[in-house]
């Protein structure tokens, strides 16, 4: 799979640029703050259907104008394809929240769709950021994004039922807040709220237990190639463990839970029965605390992946350079995950990345995406890079929002 | 330039309703006033006598002129069979399959605390009583596989379950003489699990 031709119209801080890459390697380079990373955004954008940085699409009409679009060519194995998608600022409509309404269309070869969701799993692209590298020393958030992102492009039918269970949640998380400003232990429809959160409480857990499940089943694919490329990486046997971590409310957790966690630990994937059983039991058992706190305190949107080198959490002990090593294993094996579930390679984009790596490091990368791989990579300068790595590549200048192709590379040997 | 207060009113009333803007409203506007005033009236009174007459029947909650409704009163219909709806565009829908030969029951609404609806707004203690003063074998759940439908399919499950009551939903999965290759992949996972043999 790879890219042909990118035309980007008032999107950031681009106006109307198009923008041709070649199958292998193109290299975009750029001061800070010139639009290296927006071009990589549009791309994300049409390839998913949302932007990766924000969840508000207004932010990326570029100031002033009515409307962004984005048409994407792009080569894949059903041969020439065309990616189209456009947001406009719908100017007589406001929403409820005072915000303005937009209007949105997609075009996939062709066919128009009223949503931007359809676009996504045509074009797949993986994408690997200088900000991943604080995918250990973050907070859990960072965590789950990264996983419910690959969870995503592997299984169809993920985003949506994410989405279910975070309706779900807010939901349930309102009844909670009705039910705590009511005056909780002194109403007389008490009765007939607890049965209501009751039922809340199964759906969240019904719902929970099929993200829960089709983030493991993610993991536990993810995990062995992680450690294979890990070992490349660094040289020697470390163990790489990434265990998906239950959360519940602080103290203990009674028999049965336990019993889920080793079965997990173990790497053996649970039923999902199990875990929305186990979900509903911890709801109904803290449902006074929940109230009182007012919102949900477990399940998938407080879950955490916890990885280890060796049995030691790699989040508080590993160095920079443990981390970086981990991290980029990770991403090769998300990166292989993903080649197999497509059957061809994605295109894999670099954002500010390289100039992080060591050269050692760097070389595993670029080992591991030279074949037939398609790669767009973003730097300030490229003298960071191994020379070899700059061969037949094509050079795009990004300067204030315009692109100006280079004639080969600038340093040759 | 402002429209005269009369036409301005028309204007703002039409735009209540859902679905229509302002430009919308204003076509509508316009077009009253170039009817005939008789037409007019007829439109009138139509809206009048339809908010007047139309009640909730006071037993399955469905829209009618008459109090109990004509599925209601309608002796040839099964009535140990209830088939609960949201609303009563529902009823309309499954009526004009003739395939249901049972009676309804309307909620008026799905529990949704986000709008403000619980268990208390919706007909949902009615049709707990319906259960043994019509000696029910048997309830129906066409509700909307939706987050707010599914929470209300657990909620009716949990109070009925216990009285003895078989308790069904309805299938979901490909709409008849579809085409499986332009299915959605969600409905198509959904098909696949609600899955029987032949």
């Amino acid at each position: 799979m790879h890219a042909r031709k990118v035309r980007i119209k008032d999107f950031r801080n681009y106006i109307d640029e198009e923008v041709c890459f070649n199958k292998h390697r193109n290299i975009i380079v750029g001061q800070n703050a010139q639009g290296k990373t927006n071009l990589l955004e549009a791309i994300e954008f049409v390839s998913r259907g949302k932007s990766p940085r924000t969840a508000n699409d207004f932010e990326l009409i570029r100031y002033g104008s009515p409307a962004f679009s984005i048409e994407l060519d792009f080569d894949s194995v059903q041969g020439e394809e065309n990616l189209f998608v456009s947001v406009a600022k719908n100017l007589t409509k406001t929403l409820k929240s005072g915000a303005c309404a937009l209007e949105k269309r997609a075009k996939i070869n062709g066919a128009s769709y009223n949503s931007t969701r359809k676009l996504a799993g045509n074009f797949v692209t993986v994408s690997f950021k200088s900000e991943d590298l604080n995918l250990l020393r973050g907070g859990p958030k960072y965590r789950r994004d990264w996983l419910d992102n690959l969870t995503s492009t592997l299984k169809k039918a993920y985003s949506q039922d994410l989405s279910k269970y975070n309706r779900t949640t807010s939901q349930k998380n309102r009844l909670l807040k009705d039910i705590f400003e009511k005056g909780f232990g002194a109403g007389s429809h008490e009765m007939e709220d607890l049965e209501q959160l009751k039922t809340w409480n199964q759906q969240a857990a019904l719902l929970g237990a099929r993200v829960v499940k089709q983030r493991l089943a993610v993991l536990n694919n993810l995990l062995p190639l992680a450690m294979e490329e890990h070992s490349k990486i660094s040289g020697k046997k470390e163990i790489l463990k990434a265990e998906y971590y239950l959360k519940r409310p602080e103290d203990e957790g009674d028999g049965e839970d336990r019993d889920l966690e080793e079965i997990m630990k173990a790497g053996i994937e649970p039923d999902e029965k199990d875990i929305a059983r186990r979900l509903y039991r911890l709801y109904q058992k803290r449902h006074k605390e929940e109230i009182f706190r007012k919102q949900s305190l477990a399940g998938p949107h407080r879950d955490d992946i916890r990885l280890s080198l060796n049995g030691e959490d790699a989040t508080a002990y590993a160095s920079q350079g443990q981390q970086r090593s981990l991290v980029l294993a990770l991403k090769l094996a998300e990166l292989s995950l993903v080649r197999d579930h497509i059957m061809e390679p994605p295109v894999l984009l670099l954002d500010d990345v390289l100039a992080e790596l060591d050269l050692s490091r760097q070389s595993h990368l670029m080992q591991a995406c030279d074949q037939d791989m398609q790669t767009l990579i973003t730097t300030t300068h490229v003298d960071a890079f191994e020379k070899k790595w700059l061969l037949n590549a094509r050079f795009i200048e990004i300067k204030e929002g315009r692109a100006m192709e280079q004639e080969e590379e600038p340093i040759n040997n | 330039m402002h429209f005269t207060p009369p036409l301005a009113r028309l204007i703002e009333q039409f735009q209540k309703l859902p679905g229509i803007g302002p430009k919308s409203a204003q076509r509508m506007a316009f077009f009253i006033l170039g009817m005939k005033r008789d037409e007019v009236q007829a439109f009138a009174d139509a809206v009048i006598d339809a908010k007047d007459k139309v009640k909730n029947c006071s037993r399955c909650y469905h829209l009618s002129a008459n109090d109990p409704c004509e599925i209601c009163v309608n002796d040839r219909r099964d009535g140990n069979i209830i088939c609960v709806v949201a609303d009563s565009k529902d009823v309309i829908a499954l009526e004009r399959t003739r395939e249901f030969k049972g009676r309804y029951h309307v909620l008026t609404g799905l529990i949704s605390p986000l709008e403000g609806k619980g268990p208390e707004q919706l007909s949902i203690r009615e049709l707990i009583n319906r259960i043994p003063d019509e000696d029910i074998h048997e309830v129906i759940l066409a509700i909307n596989p939706t987050i707010e439908g599914d929470a209300t399919v657990l909620y009716l499950n949990n109070l009925i379950k216990p009285l003895g009551v078989k308790v069904t939903r309805i299938a979901f999965g490909l709409p008849v003489g579809a085409d499986l290759e332009y299915a959605d992949d969600v409905t198509l996972t959904r098909a696949m699990e609600g899955r029987r043999e032949v």
